[in-house]
């Protein structure tokens, strides 16, 4: 299986969980979609050498990795994109930092070590309430919630639409690169020499069917503003799950 | 006499100035019936589908769908009671679930989750594909694509149904599911495709195109067994003729 037709299933694989049947994916959407942001926005509002409380953060993704049954695995594959990023973002702090916050054996542990860990703890807590939250929410009531939040219609449109042309994309390089390498089968990758043509025709037909599926909708009564998801009303359950975690955040941040 | 439901006056289209695509059509459709447009390839079979919603622009004569014009303003009037089933199916499916690009249509015309939901089962069972309601669009057969796309229009309720090649890359079995299934609706419809078969079995009427002109406008029986018509305009007599007269399709 080439790397496109990886990423395609990948972006399928993600869809199916999000329509699965679970507790955690019946709540409502805009209950799940808040908590991610303030289960976020808390867990970077610790301190950098709050590494000792920030920890305890991880008692929200560990449940909800555990009651709904998700994959924990397949997000930890998904930390190795951002964790790169964060290293280099804390690189230098355990050169600037040197002040000894205690000792492990012989080793120094400095203020520089403990805020870059901090950093990575704060980043992989932050991968993991938002893989939580697509794996367990569809992009359309993802764009219903951030409707509901009153981000504006054209911004949560091109949300949707690029996210729904992401497979258009990924699919249509899938069938040129396939038709190439039934063509070129001794070659290994795509010859640099073709890139070009390759990828004019990857965007010329990409339009062509980012077209149709525009035509669609249209054809659909689509007129600008999405209405995509079932009017299902918050339940008094949705606000006692979205009370409860943030009280647990509330005790776990000020306590 | 029965009231018009579609009306083509004069009407010429090019993508490119000076190369016509369609060159002064003229035809109506009354009552329920069924068309049939048939012609060789790139003969603008699908422009005329594309020119009555207002996918391509009308620039040259009118188009009338139920007493309204094809305009900029009458657009959402029109595609309301317009179904139009694309040639792709995996262009007009864009939603995650059956369930959900069913529903969208219904829901974007505004109507209530009940109401919605009322639409959908309707149109599902309409085309006898309840059990796959919930399943991923993704994993279907393209047999099963196509009666999504049929069921995506009907819970649009149409007064009117355009099909772009609706027989395309299904097996024989899909082809005959399919073919039963548009003869029990009782809407008009107007159905182009390079399957004579299928528009012998659907269609009353057929309209053949050849050089952007209508070459033949009238009943089915008679244009799709005129094999030196057929022939002229680059199409064969439908495989049913052409095996009683013990012709083999060519392989070329």
């Amino acid at each position: 299986m080439s790397k496109i037709e990886g990423a395609v299933r990948e972006v399928h694989r993600m869809e199916s969980l999000a329509e699965k049947d679970q507790w955690i994916n019946r709540i409502y959407p805009l209950v799940k979609l808040i908590l991610t942001i303030i289960y976020i926005a808390t867990v970077v509002s610790f301190g950098k050498y709050q590494i000792s409380r920030l920890l305890l953060m991880g008692i929200y993704p560990i449940v909800i990795f555990v009651l709904g049954e998700i994959s924990f695995r397949d997000a930890l594959r998904r930390l190795r994109f951002i964790l790169p990023l964060v290293c280099v973002a804390g690189l230098f702090n355990p050169l600037f930092d040197r002040q000894i916050f205690f000792y492990v054996g012989k080793i120094k542990v400095t203020g520089g070590m403990v805020s870059m860990a901090t950093l990575l703890v704060k980043g992989a807590y932050s991968v993991f309430a938002s893989y939580l939250l697509i794996a367990t929410t569809s992009i359309e009531k993802i764009c219903f919630s951030l409707r509901k939040m009153h981000v504006p219609a054209a911004f949560v449109t091109q949300l949707l639409l690029t996210y729904r042309y992401i497979s258009v994309l990924l699919e249509e390089a899938g069938r040129i690169t396939q038709a190439y390498c039934l063509r070129a089968p001794r070659q290994k990758g795509v010859h640099f020499k073709v890139w070009g043509s390759l990828t004019g025709q990857l965007l010329l037909r990409s339009i062509d069917r980012a077209s149709q599926v525009y035509e669609s909708m249209l054809m659909r009564g689509y007129q600008g503003e999405f209405r995509y998801v079932s009017a299902r009303k918050c339940k008094k359950g949705d606000w006692f799950y979205l009370l409860a975690w943030l009280a647990v955040f509330a005790v776990l941040r000020l306590v | 006499m029965e009231r018009r439901r579609i009306e083509f006056k004069d009407v010429s289209f090019s993508y490119e100035a000076g190369q016509k695509v369609l060159d002064r059509i003229t035809f109506s459709l009354q009552g329920n019936e069924s068309i049939g447009l048939i012609g060789a390839n790139g003969v603008g079979k699908s422009t005329l589908l594309k020119l009555m919603v207002g996918l391509c622009p009308v620039t040259e004569g009118e188009i009338w769908i139920d007493g309204l014009a094809v305009t900029e303003k009458n657009l959402p009037g029109i595609r309301e009671k317009t179904g139009y089933v694309f040639q792709d199916s995996d262009s007009q499916l864009f939603m995650t679930t059956v369930f959900e690009d069913v529903a969208f249509a219904p829901r974007n015309y505004g109507l209530g989750e009940e109401e919605v939901k009322k639409r959908v089962e309707t149109a599902l069972e309409m085309v006898h594909i309840s059990h796959l309601r919930e399943k991923q669009i993704y994993k279907m057969s393209g047999g099963e694509k196509k009666l999504v796309t049929i069921a995506t229009v009907l819970s649009m309720k149409p007064s009117l149904m355009l099909l772009d090649e609706p027989t395309v890359a299904l097996d024989p079995g899909n082809r005959s599911n399919l073919i039963s299934l548009l003869n029990g609706f009782t809407f008009p419809k107007i159905i182009t495709s390079h399957d004579l078969d299928m528009i012998w079995d659907t269609c009353e009427r057929t309209i053949l195109l050849y050089d952007g002109k209508i070459q033949r406008d009238g009943d089915t029986r008679e244009i799709l067994q005129d094999r030196e018509l057929l022939e002229d305009c680059g199409l064969r007599l439908p495989l049913r003729f052409a095996e009683a007269e013990g012709v083999r399709p060519s392989p070329a």
